[in-house]
């Protein structure tokens, strides 16, 4: 009988590198330890273990926070700003009906619809399902519609929500906690997940990608206090705060843009992992291709170019900010030229051994999204319904190594040297030329 | 040759070629003559109100052989349109004998016809309404009207309905329609108070909220390069308009800035909407009505069919009578109701059989302020529905829309799930279709011992 040892079951390509050694492991996966294994393992845990330690402490502050919510009882004012959303409409009438927290008004803005919309809407309004219905004849891109809800609204806190959302029953309770956590808080995100992800493969790894990054990724980077964007899907605001900044500015990335300016106006922002909310994400790779550029696009418009005072020593410089900005730029932009740049390196350099390299760069990507999944199903609050979503993980390096680098890659040259986004049909022509010509 | 006799009663009289016409410039004239001596009227009066008086004191004469006689009026006095529609027209005396033929053809027609028997009041103007149409071979047209609560007036009908009438009358051009005694080309739609049913209504915007009417329409702006939207007002300074937002000037339209839409607000409650309310006062009654609660008619022409003209040479008036039939709807009349339960009351008395009276209370305010017509609607859907649960033995009484009375006869207290029925669907109906009351229907019982009296009974 042979004796079979522990090198003789692996594949001769974890072999490989048992044979040559740490130090050529490191050399060839440089990419994955010091940027990924980092960002999205060690910090993530650590947060994770930080998170856990202080749990009692932080649900007594949330239940005094809870306290304070409901004996104020503040009035809110729930914006849902949209373009053909009128058959949504009513099953979101219907999600908002069944809130714990009731003390508010709900106000529709139809952007220039050009189908039922308009009459579902001023139906509901005459039932009484809305409290305000407007409706704009000619359409003026998606902020343009948010600030006129939010100039009607009557809301102490303002509750922004696209129309094909559903609600936890207590998400709106749960998001306005956190405004009586800390005074100095001006705009609390949603925790947006997947509710399509039955639906194609596109939407299942859209679903893990939301786990993730959405999820933990938020929460993580809320604790650190770079927190950089509130879900347009979902987010509460202080009143006072976005009056105080003019409200939303022309997108598209205006969720990204306006948690900016909150955070430059000295505010701080909040992502409450509790506060549920489950929308429809693109259910195939064409119309996902064409939401990821836009999104893209935006971080290079807002945050290299519009937001740049962030980056430089001024009167309103703030460590945060600079962190937050950095952070984002760098684990997109920064690394998404690295990737290009290691590829060559390993081109040039291992061609001889792409043939174990490229395995195990899969099978590190592999055991990495596994373990990240390990920490979203720590967080998550449907730990059963996302098990379903496990064995799709094996997907994810192409999904998201893969798929979404070279749609970013393609996003950022658009916008860097093309200034694309200001084509964009999201926003009408009339606006976007105008907003080019300022620099916004 | 024009023959003008004047009489020493001070009547006169116009004969030409064997016809005999009687020229009247006050209604009383009317009541010195025979007028079934004579073949038709000349209206002689400037007076607009003696001539309204003489058309409707001849066209609601009792006897139909006068009453639709030919009515001219003399052409150097005309009269307004509203009623010269329920005449034959204007005549001029010079050229009298040119309108003889026209006076032959309708009283020809009109003696050819059955004079009308003992009938309702409402089939007798049917009846009256088909000989008109007949003798004058013509489609009853409506004529705009100010004077009319509906807008409308009709041809010889008008002058049998008073003003508050006038939904009667357009009921009883529905009946005949149904009938197949005329058909019906639509003209228009009338829009009526729920209350008075008329039409001269006063319709303005008002505040969804507070139903003011005190409310200002604003433009909304919206600034292109920073996406700030708001009402003009916001906008608005002594240079013209400037962002509140970006400080920036908006200098042109469609370029800087556009006006996506309007919105108004509340001068009263300081609601602001896009979509205010539309409210109508009632000129008439001051009753303000909502859009829905406006009662919408049809007004349209109405032609004799050859059944309508087929009534006119029948003996019998069945078919202007089948509406009677409907009537059993609206459940049994309460004098009815009463013999019947006086009857049965003495049967118990003998037989010591079982028998129940029960009584259907609704308790609505809503039903003060509905008009009679749709009364009388609820009340025949409220039978049917009482009596889709009842045997075929038990009898529905009611005279008011809300109280009604039922007996079931041989019916013991233990088998009474048909009222349970009743009360459940019934309570659930009403209460769905009625804001603010939550259990509208009562029903009380009463066991007959064959000692009770009626009046005691039907409390």
């Amino acid at each position: 009988m042979i004796a079979l040892s522990a090198h003789d079951l692996m594949p001769e390509y974890i072999n490989y590198w048992f044979v040559v050694g740490i130090d050529k492991f490191t050399r060839v996966f440089w990419f994955f330890l010091v940027f990924e294994f980092t960002r999205y393992i060690i910090i993530d845990y650590l947060v994770a273990f930080i998170f856990w330690l202080t749990n009692p402490s932080r649900r007594k502050k949330i239940e005094l926070a809870k306290r304070a919510l409901f004996l104020e009882n503040p009035f809110v004012s729930v914006i849902v700003p949209g373009k053909n959303e009128g058959k949504h409409l009513y099953k979101l009438t219907k999600s908002l009906d069944e809130q714990t927290f009731s003390n508010f008004e709900l106000i529709i803005v139809d952007d220039g619809s050009d189908d039922d919309t308009p009459i579902i809407g001023k139906n509901l309004e005459k039932l009484g399902l809305i409290d305000m219905f407007i409706r704009n004849e000619m359409r003026g891109g998606k902020a343009s519609a948010a600030n006129l809800a939010l100039r009607y609204s009557k809301g102490k806190y303002i509750v922004h929500l696209d129309a094909d959302c559903s609600f936890d029953r207590d998400a709106i309770e749960k998001i306005l906690i956190p405004f009586y956590l800390d005074t100095k808080i001006g705009a609390v995100g949603g925790n947006v997940k997947v509710r399509n992800y039955k639906e194609s493969l596109c939407a299942k790894l859209q679903a893990i990608e939301y786990l993730k990054t959405v999820s933990v990724g938020r929460i993580v980077t809320s604790y650190l206090g770079i927190y950089k964007i509130v879900s347009g899907a979902f987010g509460a605001f202080r009143k006072d705060v976005i009056d105080s900044i003019g409200g939303w500015d022309i997108g598209p990335g205006l969720d990204g843009d306006i948690t900016v300016k909150i955070r430059k106006s000295g505010y701080k922002i909040y992502f409450q992992p509790d506060a549920i909310c489950l929308t429809n994400a693109p259910s195939n790779f064409k119309v996902l291709t064409k939401q990821r550029l836009r999104w893209d696009k935006s971080i290079i418009r807002f945050r290299l170019r519009k937001h740049k005072d962030v980056y430089f020593p001024n009167a309103n410089f703030n460590w945060l900010n600079f962190l937050s900005f950095f952070e984002n730029i760098f684990y997109n932009v920064v690394l998404d030229i690295l990737w290009w740049i290691y590829l060559l390196d390993l081109v040039i350099n291992y061609t001889a051994s792409l043939k174990f390299i490229i395995p195990m760069n899969f099978t590190l990507y592999l055991v990495m999204s596994y373990v990240q999944m390990i920490s979203a199903y720590i967080f998550s609050e449907r730990r059963d319904e996302e098990k379903r979503l496990w064995p799709y993980v094996t997907l994810m390096t192409l999904y998201t190594g893969t798929y979404l680098r070279i749609v970013r890659t393609a996003a950022y040259y658009k916008e860097f040297f093309f200034k694309k986004s200001y084509e964009d049909v999201w926003n009408p022509y009339k606006s976007s030329i105008q907003a080019k010509r300022a620099g916004l | 040759m024009l023959n003008l006799v004047k009489h020493t009663n001070n009547s006169r009289r116009i004969t030409q070629e064997g016809l005999t016409f009687l020229l009247v410039s006050h209604p009383s004239e009317l009541l010195k003559e025979n007028l079934n001596f004579f073949d038709g009227f000349i209206i002689d009066t400037d007076s607009e109100f003696f001539a309204e008086s003489i058309i409707t004191a001849i066209r609601r004469l009792p006897k139909m052989q006068n009453s639709l006689k030919p009515i001219f009026v003399n052409g150097i006095y005309p009269l307004p349109k509203r009623l010269m529609i329920h005449t034959d027209g204007l005549i001029e005396l010079s050229l009298f004998q040119t309108y003889l033929q026209r006076v032959i053809a309708i009283n020809k027609r009109l003696s050819s016809i059955n004079e009308i028997k003992s009938l309702s009041n409402e089939i007798r103007i049917q009846y009256i309404l088909i000989a008109f149409l007949y003798t004058r071979k013509k489609t009853l047209e409506p004529d705009t009207s100010r004077y009319s609560k509906i807008g409308y007036e009709f041809p010889l009908l008008s002058l049998f309905y008073n003003d508050n009438e006038v939904m009667s009358m357009l009921n009883n051009l529905q009946k005949m329609k149904e009938n197949s005694l005329v058909s019906f080309t639509l003209l228009d739609y009338v829009h009526s108070c729920k209350s008075c049913y008329s039409n001269y209504l006063n319709f303005r915007e008002c505040c969804p909220k507070c139903q003011s009417i005190d409310i200002e329409a604003h433009d909304m702006v919206h600034h292109f390069v920073c996406a700030h939207v708001g009402p003009e007002k916001d906008f608005k300074t002594d240079n013209g308009l400037e962002c509140p937002k970006c400080d920036k000037a908006l200098r042109h339209i469609g370029i800087d800035y556009d006006k996506p839409s309007t919105i108004h607000s509340c001068n009263s409650c300081s609601h602001e909407f896009q979509n205010p309310g539309m409210l109508s006062l009632c000129l008439d009654c001051g009753t303000e009505n909502e859009l829905e609660e406006l009662i919408q008619k049809a007004i349209g022409s109405y032609q004799l069919t050859n059944k309508g003209e087929q009534i006119l040479f029948k003996k019998e008036y069945s078919d202007l009578q089948t509406n009677k039939l409907n009537h059993n709807d609206r459940g049994m009349s309460m004098h009815l109701f009463r013999i019947i339960l006086e009857q049965e009351i003495k049967r118990i008395k003998i037989s010591n059989g079982d028998s129940i009276v029960a009584k259907l209370t609704l308790s609505m305010n809503q039903l003060d302020v509905v008009n009679e017509d749709a009364k009388i609607e609820l009340r025949q859907e409220i039978i049917k529905i009482v009596k889709s649960y009842l045997l075929e033995s038990d009898t529905v009484g009611t005279d008011k829309v809300d109280e009604y009375f039922i007996l079931l006869p041989e019916t013991r207290e233990k088998n009474l799930k048909r009222l349970d029925h009743i009360h459940y669907n019934l309570s659930k109906l009403l209460s769905h279709n009625v804001d603010g009351v939550v259990s509208p229907l009562e029903i009380t019982i009463q066991k007959l011992s064959g000692n009770e009296s009626v009046n005691e009974l039907l409390i």
